[in-house]
């Protein structure tokens, strides 16, 4: 409970002005927000949970039984809602609400300024700073409401970014409410930037003049060819392939070849690899603390703390005490993603994640990538999978020769391939 | 519809960017100079950094001035400073030389010293006018040997039984001069031995029912006697060859020698010692394992003093062994139980699928081993049985310990010479000596890496 | 005739089942074995007792009556068989221990400086692995022992090293620590520091778990173990003398040189085959380090490194773990192999126990027992060094499905 009226308070001074006690001062009708596919829950109940500013299911998603019983005199939630089932709700409402959010969308600007702006203050986006500058645990699902409420959580959001990210709500709300509903908003804050970066293997110009711009809560899937460097592109984020030519700036961070500049970035950039890459001779709850221990020097029992709680997140807490060779290729790969999670980054690179797990397991991961993506994180993933660009991703990029060849979004670059080696690859491949 | 930020637009590139070449100093010579050189020397961001390029520059001047110091030793005692033509140990002597040098001044090596004597040190104490038979030997070995280390030569089997089986009997036929007068009585002994495993062979299949076993049984047993009569026989034949006994064998030949029987020998007998170590049956797996692990734990100079001091004592009076002959024994039981351990190795790396495959086809043990397994496991491990014998090859030096006088022990007979005595002759004969097995040794490392890697290409996909 | 085909449940031809035959085998293994054995040991006899050399160990008690040039126990002339080979035993173990522990130092370093990215230090010490790999060891004894001989000054002469050592052909002298009463304390004081190094490397780790926060115990330990004994030695007045080796270089010339016993002194048999073995043995593993090193998936230091572990970091808590898994096995065969091959000590004159047991057998005429007790001893040795080996393997093997 404290932890939501913090939320509350903290949000209170962020937020413009008269949006806060607007939703302070009276509960809001039922279906406003998605705390109505809680089944068992009344309006009355409702109503408080709202003064307490929880909106979302995710808010008390994490709550167990005992913490659901005591409630601010006596709340009683009769069971919990299954995910799954809760999406599957709240896309149902979505679909009921269409017309409005259409509208709500094309009235642009007046209508930003107005009902989304309380919306973004409520929104834990700004709470979630409170909880912790890196928490993923609060997610913001973008609803289906019909108020044009639009979430935009980053998970990232620094805390200079606070009050761009209400004013750039509204930006992204519009166009938000118009992508797919699992699909979250981009802030406008520059999470990556490749000025004019070329990379040489020797005198093999393996990247040639490289500009992106990532900007924070944006997934980007980067396919092409086999040695096309897209892997060599992800790798030169984190330094642990060098570039010869042009800028490289991460979170503000320019990355050069000073060591500590290196270790920050490194602190803020997370990696998941072909291979896994998982540490043998340590059990998977070890893989995932060593990095908090030795690196954030963090007490052991924060870091297995922190180490269970994303070992959830992917679903296999069971294994925390196996040791990687005793699990499957699925799960090894999700280990992988939650050793990195537990640094708690900003940046997730991902290469090519799926390629060497068999078939049938690669669904898991790329579930757990999902669910991932849905919480805001920064994305950059290397993949053949387009299914996952097309559900997830904000923008996909075709690389060739070691060059961006196109970018659009998903549903466009699928659908409408403009050039002709785009043409070709994605003939190539099934998608 | 359009991307989700209002900030980046769709995008499509019109103009492929060319190659270009990289900046200078990022690649090229000057970035290899600084990566591999300079580096780890000038790193002075932190003070733990600054520590390690402190070390690393004090190391790198030390290791030079290190290694120019040996090199320059050795070019001046081998090179400025040596003598390089003489007919007498008096050219190598300060005080004495023939004006070779002005007296007084250091002399470096005594190339002549080996120069001359370069006949012993290879042959040792082989009569002169029978050396051709040296160079014969090594003349029909050499392509034997060869045909096997080349991978692309054909005829891998029969090229096998040409050396392990034929070749040796020539050369020992070569070497000491055959006519080894066998006695009547061996014949008939072996006659008999023969006969009576086939009367065993018939016994059993009449007394068990088992059909068949007299018949395959009964051609091995002939081929065996066949091959072992036929031996005997050549062994024994007279074809004019002066004898020498072992005890003038010497030098480099002589350290090939045991080498080569040493590898003839340990190889198959490895092979069926490392079967036997993988058996099923407890019996035959408990004998192999000993002996294994026994002659595995004891030092090569051990046996060998064993061989020399004990092994008159285990066989009936009368029975007399050469010392090389001695040698030879425990040299090839001593490398036969590091050979298992290296075949055993590669036996375990064959899946165990290909023995359940054979399995499968209904082929018997011996079929398996012959035809699948063994085929896999030996070229598997053909860089651990070079290993070995380059291990052998630098053991053999342990026999100039007890009496033989090998590559290492000519030396010692060479200065007792009067004519010869210097100064520096030790020395010399150590470079000599020292360059001459770390050519064979190295070229020999060189080939097992060389297999190595086309094996790995060749078992990875 | 056999009845296969009327009876189905399987009448098999004795010869033809497999169970049947393995006992033959073995039966007929056996029997060979026992033949092979009951010819040896009568052989044996018979000639032991032709040429009237006794049988048994009894002769061990029986006296020298030669001198050793090294022994680290009291051994003169009037002590027994026994008590040789006993000395040439402990002179076994006094070169291998030094040995092993020199030639992993050595070694190690090698085998990182060949993984080094500088070019000159890598490429020197491939230089120093692959010439001392391919000659042999006997060669390089015999060489380091020639070389030793030739340059050091004669036996009347006192050869300054750096101030500390002396050496001259008898050897290298240095002066010998004597603990006198009241050392005992500062041996109290060693047993403690270590104990204490320990316990505070245990609070260290300890107080990293519960506050994150990181402590040098490593160098802690050291200062301890170092500064402790010290402190407490000069605490009790120094109980303890350095005694140096006297030189007498006054009267006849024969007279002349360092008195023996006074004063430590390392035999130049002792240093040539010390440096032969440990030069040689060192290039062995530092082969074996390189290749446990790469045999650490560059992969792992990619992930620990985008993880944002340090260098140092890496190779202590992910490269290291992994790469001693596979550098421990080879590397306890190659101190096997240095104890083995010291044994060719006795072609310097080196009284290990190969040497001494061979002088034994040259006096006392007991072969058999003699070259049994070697074996006995090298056997033993490569008994213990398995043992460890299979127990380090089972227990660090990675558990896998």
């Amino acid at each position: 409970m404290a932890k939501a009226t913090k939320k509350t308070a903290k949000a209170a001074p962020k937020a413009p002005e008269g949006k806060k006690p607007k939703s302070m001062s009276k509960p809001r009708a039922a279906g406003a927000d998605d705390l109505t596919v809680i089944s068992g829950i009344g309006p009355k109940i409702h109503g408080q949970l709202n003064e307490m500013g929880i909106f979302h299911y995710d808010q008390i998603a994490d709550w167990k039984k005992p913490e659901c019983d005591f409630v601010n005199g006596g709340l009683r939630f009769k069971g919990r809602i299954e995910r799954e089932e809760w999406i599957k709700q709240a896309k149902a409402l979505a679909r009921k609400a269409a017309p409005k959010k259409t509208a709500a969308k094309k009235a642009a600007a007046p209508k930003k300024a107005a009902a989304p702006k309380k919306a973004a203050a409520k929104k834990p986006a700004a709470a979630k700073k409170s909880v912790s500058t890196k928490a993923k645990s609060t997610v913001v699902k973008t609803a289906k409401t019909s108020t044009a409420q639009t979430a935009m959580a980053s998970a990232a959001t620094s805390a200079a970014a606070t009050t761009e990210a209400s004013t750039s709500v509204p930006k992204a709300t519009a166009n938000g409410s118009s992508s797919q509903s699992s699909k979250l908003k981009v802030s406008d804050e520059v999470a990556i930037e490749l000025n004019n970066m070329n990379k040489w293997y020797g005198d093999f110009h393996v990247l040639r003049d490289i500009n992106l711009t990532v900007y924070k809560g944006e997934r980007i899937v980067i396919c092409g060819p086999s040695g096309s460097g897209k892997s060599t592109l992800i790798r030169c984020i984190n330094r642990l392939e060098e570039h010869q030519k042009g800028q490289i700036v991460v979170d503000g961070i320019e990355l050069t070849n000073d060591l500590k500049k290196i270790d920050e970035i490194r602190r803020e950039v997370g990696m998941c690899f072909q291979h896994f890459n998982l540490f043998p001779h340590l059990t998977v709850l070890e893989n995932c603390t060593l990095a908090p221990i030795w690196v954030r020097k963090e007490t052991k029992e924060k870091a297995e703390t922190t180490a269970m709680k994303f070992l959830e997140k992917v679903k296999i807490p069971e294994q925390a005490n196996k040791y990687p060779g005793q699990l499957s290729g699925g799960q090894q790969q999700r280990v992988a993603i939650a050793r990195s999670l537990c640094m708690e980054p900003r940046i997730m690179l991902f290469d090519e994640p799926t390629s060497a797990l068999d078939p049938e397991m690669i669904k898991e991961v790329l579930d757990v990538m999902v669910d991932l993506a849905e919480t805001g994180m920064t994305m950059l993933v290397v993949t053949h999978e387009m299914g996952f660009a097309r559900k997830v991703a904000n923008r996909v990029i075709f690389m060739d020769e070691g060059q961006v060849i196109e970018q659009n979004a998903p549903d466009e670059f699928f659908d409408n391939p403009q050039s002709d080696r785009t043409k070709l690859f994605l003939s190539q491949i099934l998608h | 519809m359009g991307l989700d930020n209002s900030i980046t637009k769709p995008y499509v590139r019109t103009e492929m960017v060319p190659q270009k070449a990289p900046p200078p100093g990022t690649v090229g010579p000057r970035k290899w100079l600084w990566d591999n050189v300079f580096a780890s020397m000038l790193n002075f961001t932190t003070v733990g950094n600054a520590i390690t390029s402190i070390l690393m520059i004090v190391l790198t001047f030390g290791v030079i001035f290190l290694a120019w110091w040996v090199a320059a030793v050795l070019l001046k005692f081998g090179w400025q400073d040596a003598i390089f033509t003489g007919t007498d140990g008096s050219y190598c002597r300060p005080e004495d030389n023939k004006g070779k040098v002005p007296i007084g001044q250091n002399i470096g090596a005594c190339w002549p010293f080996i120069t001359h004597r370069f006949g012993q040190f290879m042959n040792g104490f082989y009569p002169e006018p029978e050396r051709w038979r040296i160079y014969l030997t090594y003349i029909i070995g050499a392509p034997l040997i060869a045909g096997l280390l080349i991978p692309s030569i054909p005829r891998k089997g029969l090229n096998s039984i040409l050396l392990f089986v034929a070749y040796p009997i020539i050369a020992t036929i070569l070497l000491s001069g055959g006519n080894m007068e066998i006695a009547g009585s061996t014949y008939i002994f072996w006659a008999v031995v023969f006969a009576a495993i086939l009367i065993t062979l018939f016994a059993v299949e009449k007394l068990t029912d088992s059909k068949g076993l007299f018949a395959a049984g009964g051609k091995v047993v002939i081929a065996v006697a066949i091959a072992m009569f036929a031996i005997l026989f050549l062994l024994d034949f007279d074809f004019g060859l002066e004898f020498v006994e072992t005890s003038r064998w010497g030098g480099l030949m002589l350290t090939l020698v045991i080498g080569l029987v040493g590898i003839v020998v340990s190889l198959p007998l490895g092979i069926i010692l490392a079967l036997g170590r993988r058996s099923q049956m407890p019996v035959v797996r408990l004998a192999s394992t000993i002996f294994i692990e026994v002659w595995r734990g004891v030092p090569l100079i051990t046996v060998l003093f064993m061989s020399s001091v004990m092994l008159p004592l285990f066989f009936a009076e009368g029975v007399s062994f050469d010392k090389l002959i001695r040698a030879l024994i425990v040299v090839a039981l001593f490398s036969s139980a590091y050979m298992a351990e290296v075949v055993r190795g590669g036996l375990q790396a064959i899946p165990k699928g290909q023995y359940e495959g054979a399995q499968a086809l209904g082929l018997s043990f011996w079929q398996t081993t012959n035809l699948i397994t063994m085929p896999q496991a030996l070229k598997l491990v053909i860089p651990g049985i070079v290993n070995t014998f380059i291990g052998l090859f630098k053991d053999t030096t342990l026999v100039s310990i007890i009496g033989l006088y090998d590559f290492l022990g000519i030396q010692e007979a060479a200065l007792q010479d009067t004519a010869w005595l210097a100064p520096t002759n030790q020395m010399t004969g150590f470079l000599f000596m020292a360059a001459v097995y770390f050519m064979f040794c190295f070229s020999m490392s060189r080939y097992s890496l060389y297999t190595e890697r086309r094996l790995h290409t060749g078992h990875e996909r | 005739m056999t009845t296969i085909s009327d009876e189905p449940s399987g009448k098999v031809s004795l010869w033809y089942d497999p169970r049947v035959r393995s006992m033959v085998s073995q039966v007929i293994l056996i029997g060979l074995i026992a033949w092979g054995f009951y010819a040896l040991v009568t052989n044996t006899i018979h000639n032991l007792e032709r040429l009237k050399i006794a049988s048994g160990f009894d002769f061990l008690g029986t006296n020298a009556g030669f001198t050793l040039i090294q022994s680290l126990i009291e051994y003169d002339q009037t002590a027994t068989y026994g008590r040789a080979f006993m000395v040439g035993l402990l002179n076994t173990f006094y070169v291998a221990i030094i040995g092993i522990v020199l030639a992993t130092i050595l070694g190690f370093l090698v085998g990182v400086a060949r993984l080094s990215k500088n070019w000159v230090i890598s490429r020197v010490a491939t230089v120093y692995v692959e010439v001392l790999r391919n000659i042999p060891l006997l060669l390089q004894i015999i060489i380091w022992y020639k070389i030793l001989l030739l340059l050091a000054p004669g036996k009347r002469e006192f050869g300054n090293i750096l101030g500390i050592g002396n050496f001259n052909i008898t050897g290298l002298w240095t002066p010998k620590f004597i603990a006198q009463d009241g050392f005992w304390v500062t041996g109290i004081a060693i047993v403690i520091a270590i104990a204490l190094a320990w316990m505070v490397a245990r609070w260290a780790s300890k107080r990293q778990q519960a506050t994150g926060q990181q402590f040098p115990s490593f160098w802690a330990g050291l200062a301890i173990v170092i500064g402790l004994p010290l402190l407490v030695f000069f605490a009790t007045g120094s109980p303890g003398i350095v005694e140096h080796p006297e030189f007498v270089s006054e009267g006849s010339m024969l007279r002349r040189g360092f008195k023996p016993g006074v004063g430590f002194v390392f035999i130049p048999e002792f240093l040539a085959l010390l440096f032969a073995l440990v030069l040689y043995t060192a290039t062995f593993i530092a082969e074996i380090v390189r290749a446990g090193i790469l045999a650490v998936d560059h992969g792992q230091t990619e992930a620990a490194g985008a993880l944002g572990l340090r260098r140092g970091k890496i190779l202590r808590l992910v490269v290291i773990p992994q790469a001693m898994r596979v550098i421990i096995p080879p590397l306890t065969s190659q101190y096997l192999n240095l104890t083995k091959n010291s044994s060719l000590a006795m072609a310097i004159g080196y009284p290990d126990v190969m040497g001494a047991g061979g002088i034994v057998l040259n006096q006392s005429g007991q072969a058999v027992e003699i070259i049994i007790m070697i074996m006995v001893v090298y056997l033993t040795f490569s008994l213990v060094t398995s043992v460890f080996m299979n127990w380090y393997n089972a227990k660090m093997s990675l558990v896998e499905r």
